[in-house]
């Protein structure tokens, strides 16, 4: 690896950063201007029949017949149809708040079945106290991971990674979310699922990094934390573009090979994966080396109040900062001080660990 | 560890993964049409095709004995009637007295068992006690063997929930007259719609529904495709079960009728079978307004077995609407006893059947089925007071229990309300688990064929550890007895894709050694070490999701959940410990020096920028 170029991904941090808030705006806006998400009958109660149709009909010739027998409108969709199934299938969503809804499936089966023109081969149907309690759910379940998760990061990192993970996790779901709203996607029970499986593997991708960035602080001989980024997002672009594609090969086949809803799901990771490794090499990383700069300034400032030597380290830094070719070279053992501030944060760390566990001790 | 001993561990986990395994190779792979059938059906079903199928039995063995009596058994018994001799020969087994035949001819065996009317009714129930054992053994590898779910089988699920109001006022009902605490009546009442539902499992023929009853309430109600051809599913059943009224009645026992039947019958034994639905029997006269009903016992296995056959006055005197409650306690001298409870109406009809019937038997009939006898006592209204009743009896646990679950579930005391139902036809499921395994193959492929192809032999290991690693994961998932969906399907498929980051991660790490100049066991120590906890730190976070996912998420979400969960902790086991024997077994006993893990050439010159630090 050593002989690899060092890509300078911090470089354009700011490019980045504002790419993603106006994709992350623009989808926002879109997902308003076409009427707020579609949610399915796990989030707004209703019936939804899966049938099968003869080779000639379509989505609008289905919609037509069957959209007047019902007062509200009803959804068609085609389940894509993969060379795997032998038959159409399409399914309908018929919304209703009616509290008796099995009452309610009965009679659309009926009118349906009346006309004669497609054969009801499943359904599935959620009352409404049931889809208020499954809206409570997802709730529940999305900011119970979300708090775990930073919990588990801050005890295992510090906190400004946990937050900047944190964040990363935001700009994906938001986009992930975002594209769902605006291409009027079913938002049902599995795309919870699909949020929070992209969440999980997304943050995956986020660790390998940080874990690369803590251990090169240790042992790289430069303060430099750009380089530090840098180094370490190079060091595991092999590793995270890899395991993304022997992902998206598994997604593939899920994708060509399942219907409906778990098709959505696939195609609802695909994306997430996508978005999730952009996040962890260009944002949740970049997030980390501010949130680290605003630290040293803050202590640095400090240390300037109190005696003069703040300002030679700012020379230091800039010493051993990379040349434009971008070639990290073999850098010499740069001026103590740099050195002492990373080894400073650990003996810190290491220090209020300690005073923890005696902490503990003492309430036993 | 030694590699001998690792190696063990590996072997030891194969072993137990082939054992978790075992019932679901055999349920789905080798078991006959028949053996499934039997399997899934229900208890009554079960005991009526038993005793039709060992009374087919022993007629054909007659007829054959009639023919040659000196015939050996092993040469003359047909394919379905073998098992007869094993039957006979393990009755001589346990019954030590009975003297054992110079042959196993059918004169023989028919003398074991004695040749009268007994006789042959002591062969009959040999021979179901033996076939039930087996189907024992089904059930039980049946049960033990991976489910599939709704969307993969087809069938039918429900949702269900007490109509809160009716479920507060009936709280409040049984509140006012006892003393026990609000949370103790209501899981009281919960416990006793389960029990009523349950107990009204039996009606449904061919397939047995399952309920699963939930912390919150909710109770959930799965129904199996009844009829795998016709890809239909039966939307009746779910209605049929949650219906308020059920078909408990009790009717007068017309005992004089009682004694002539029974008579009867022991002359014709097979007449019985001609027994119609309405109670009427061919070719026999009975005085108006009068039924036959058979009395049901259950046995050890909870199975109804038929005892004899009732006469009864049909008119019915009560119904389960009028049943409000029934529980059991013990009286002063430590038998049970069945107390229940009856509405207005119910109480005004009793008084008058009580006061005009004194001595009588009085018959308890859930479905066509006598299953309870018990005699009207002369003071049992005493206090004037027929709003309930006590039934008396040398109850047994298992017998009183039953009883008091029979009484329950004349009616549901609240009505349900369905909060979600599901309904998959056959075919769409058929199609389904179809895609879904050639999903998996693809997905499986791609991946293994990519590691090969990146990374050489190294990735080959890698290989074998996912395989391992989907071995594993599908056994665990067997042994748990959970269902599969099409999104756990999805699951596995995931996990292929992303339990081999653990070997990326490793890989990625070894290179980077073997670039800095480290032979090939440094550089797998190394790179093994130095991955070790950016593994367990990238699965925990994603196990966190997937842990949450499981308990808070619902249905094909679990499924999912679950999947993935396992899938982690089956990757790591693989790829930290299989992965690496393999890797210790190559360099150590193989004398392997060098790993082909990439395609590009190690150029020395790179020595010289170990300096950089162990990166």
């Amino acid at each position: 690896m050593t002989a690899t170029k060092i890509i300078r991904f911090t470089k354009y941090n700011k490019l980045f950063f504002s790419l993603s808030v106006a994709v992350i705006f623009s989808l926002a806006v879109l997902t308003v201007l076409r009427g707020g998400f579609n949610f399915s009958i796990d989030f707004s109660s209703g019936v939804i029949f899966t049938v099968r149709a003869d080779e000639g009909t379509d989505v609008r010739a289905l919609s037509e017949k069957i959209g007047p027998l019902f007062d509200k409108p009803v959804q068609v969709q085609s389940l894509v149809d993969s060379a795997l199934f032998n038959t159409k299938r399409y399914s309908l969503k018929l919304a209703s708040e009616q509290g008796n809804i099995a009452d309610f499936e009965k009679e659309s089966r009926k009118k349906i079945e009346a006309l004669d023109i497609v054969e009801i081969e499943g359904s599935d149907l959620v009352s409404p106290t049931q889809s208020a309690y499954l809206r409570w759910q997802t709730w529940v379940l999305t900011l119970s991971v979300l708090v775990l998760i930073l919990l588990y990061i801050w005890y295992r990192f510090q906190l400004h990674y946990a937050i900047a993970a944190i964040v990363a996790l935001l700009h994906d779901t938001l986009i992930l979310v975002g594209v769902i709203g605006t291409f009027q996607l079913d938002f049902s029970g599995t795309t919870i699922a699909a949020v929070l499986t992209v969440i999980g593997y997304s943050l995956n991708d986020t660790i390998v990094v940080f874990d690369r960035i803590r251990e090169n602080r240790m042992t790289m001989y430069t303060s430099n934390l750009q380089d530090i980024v840098d180094y370490s997002v190079t060091g595991t672009l092999s590793r995270t573009l890899i395991t993304s594609l022997t992902t998206l090969l598994a997604v593939l086949s899920i994708y060509f090979f399942a219907y409906g809803s778990v098709q959505l799901f696939a195609l609802e990771l695909i994306i997430g994966v996508t978005v999730g490794t952009y996040s962890s090499i260009y944002i949740a990383s970049a997030l980390v080396l501010f949130f680290d700069m605003r630290i040293r300034r803050g202590k640095e400032g400090l240390v300037k109040s109190g005696s003069g030597a703040g300002a030679g380290r700012s020379s230091g830094l800039k010493s051993v900062s990379l040349k434009s070719s971008g070639q990290l070279g073999i850098v010499k053992k740069a001026e103590s001080e740099p050195v002492k501030q990373s080894a400073e944060e650990i003996r810190l760390a290491t220090e209020a660990k300690r005073r923890k566990r005696e902490e503990r001790r003492k309430k036993k | 560890m030694g590699k001998i001993s690792r190696f063990s561990i590996v072997l030891v986990s194969i072993a137990l993964a082939l054992w978790g395994l075992y019932p679901s190779i055999w349920w789905y792979f080798v078991a006959t049409d028949e053996e499934q059938s039997y399997a899934n059906m229900t208890r009554t079903t079960l005991a009526e095709e038993l005793r039709q199928a060992t009374e087919t039995d022993v007629l054909e063995f007659q007829k054959l004995s009639y023919e040659d009596k000196n015939a050996l058994a092993k040469d003359v018994l047909g394919k379905d009637q073998a098992y007869i001799l094993d039957v006979a020969k393990r009755y001589r087994e346990n019954y030590r007295d009975v003297e054992k035949p110079d042959s196993w001819t059918l004169e023989a065996i028919g003398r074991m068992f004695g040749g009268d009317e007994a006789g042959r009714e002591l062969m009959r129930e040999s021979l179901e006690d033996y076939k039930l054992e087996q189907i024992l053994v089904y059930r039980s590898r049946k049960n033990s063997a991976l489910r599939l779910g709704l969307d993969l089988n087809g069938g039918q699920s429900v949702m269900v929930r007490p109509n809160p109001d009716e479920f507060a006022a009936e709280v409040d009902e049984l509140l006012a007259e006892s003393n026990q605490g609000r949370q103790e009546i209501e899981g009281y009442l919960q416990n006793r719609i389960v029990a009523s539902l349950q107990s009204r499992i039996d009606q449904f023929g061919l397939t047995e529904p399952e309920i699963y009853s939930y912390q919150d309430g909710r109770i959930e109600i799965v129904m199996p495709s009844q009829n795998k051809v016709a890809g239909q599913t039966d939307t009746g059943v779910v209605e049929t079960l949650l219906q308020v009224k059920g078909s408990l009645e009790f009717h007068l026992v017309n005992e004089q009728e009682t004694e002539k039947l029974s008579s009867y019958l022991n002359v014709n034994p097979l007449k019985s079978r001609e027994l119609s639905e309405t109670g009427e029997l061919k070719d026999y006269k009975l005085p108006a307004g009068q039924v036959i009903r058979g009395y049901y016992e259950k046995d050890k296995y909870a199975m109804d077995r038929l005892r004899g056959y009732l006469v009864l006055e049909s008119e019915t005197l009560l119904d389960g609407e009028n049943v409000t409650n029934a529980r059991m306690d013990k009286d002063n001298v430590g038998q049970w006893e069945i107390g229940y409870n009856l509405n207005q109406d119910g109480a005004a009809k009793q008084q008058k059947i009580f006061t005009n019937n004194p001595g009588r038997l009085m018959a308890i009939v859930l479905d066509k089925r006598v299953l309870s006898y018990p005699r009207i006592s002369d003071n049992a209204g005493s206090g004037g007071s027929y709003s309930g009743g006590r039934i008396k009896g040398r109850f047994s646990d298992r017998e009183a229990t039953n009883l008091v679950n029979v009484l329950n579930s004349g009616n549901l005391p609240v009505a349900m309300d369905i909060d979600s139902q599901r309904v998959v036809g056959a075919t769409l499921g058929e199609e389904s688990i179809r895609s879904g395994l050639i999903g998996i193959a693809i997905g499986l492929l791609a991946v293994v064929l990519f590691m090969v192809f990146y990374y050489r032999s190294a990735g080959f290991i890698a290989d074998v550890a996912l395989v391992l690693n989907l071995f594993f994961l599908i056994a665990i998932l067997a042994t748990m007895n959970s269902t599969l969906t099409l999104t756990g399907i999805a699951g596995i498929i995931l996990t292929i894709g992303m339990s081999v980051d653990a070997n990326v991660i490793i890989y990625e790490r070894i290179k980077e050694e073997l670039f800095s100049g480290k032979s090939r066991k440094a550089a797998i120590e190394v790179g093994f070490s130095r991955a070790f906890w950016t593994i367990i730190d990238a699965n925990i976070t994603t196990g966190i999701a997937a842990i949450c996912l499981a308990l808070f998420g619902n249905g094909g979400i679990r499924g999912f959940a679950i999947t993935l969960a396992w899938g982690i902790v089956c990757s790591l086991f693989t790829v930290l410990f299989v992965a690496r024997l393999i890797f210790d077994f190559n360099t150590d006993v193989l004398k392997c020096k060098k790993l082909a893990i990439m395609w590009r050439k190690i150029s020395s010159g790179n020595n010289s920028q170990q300096s950089l630090g162990g990166v």
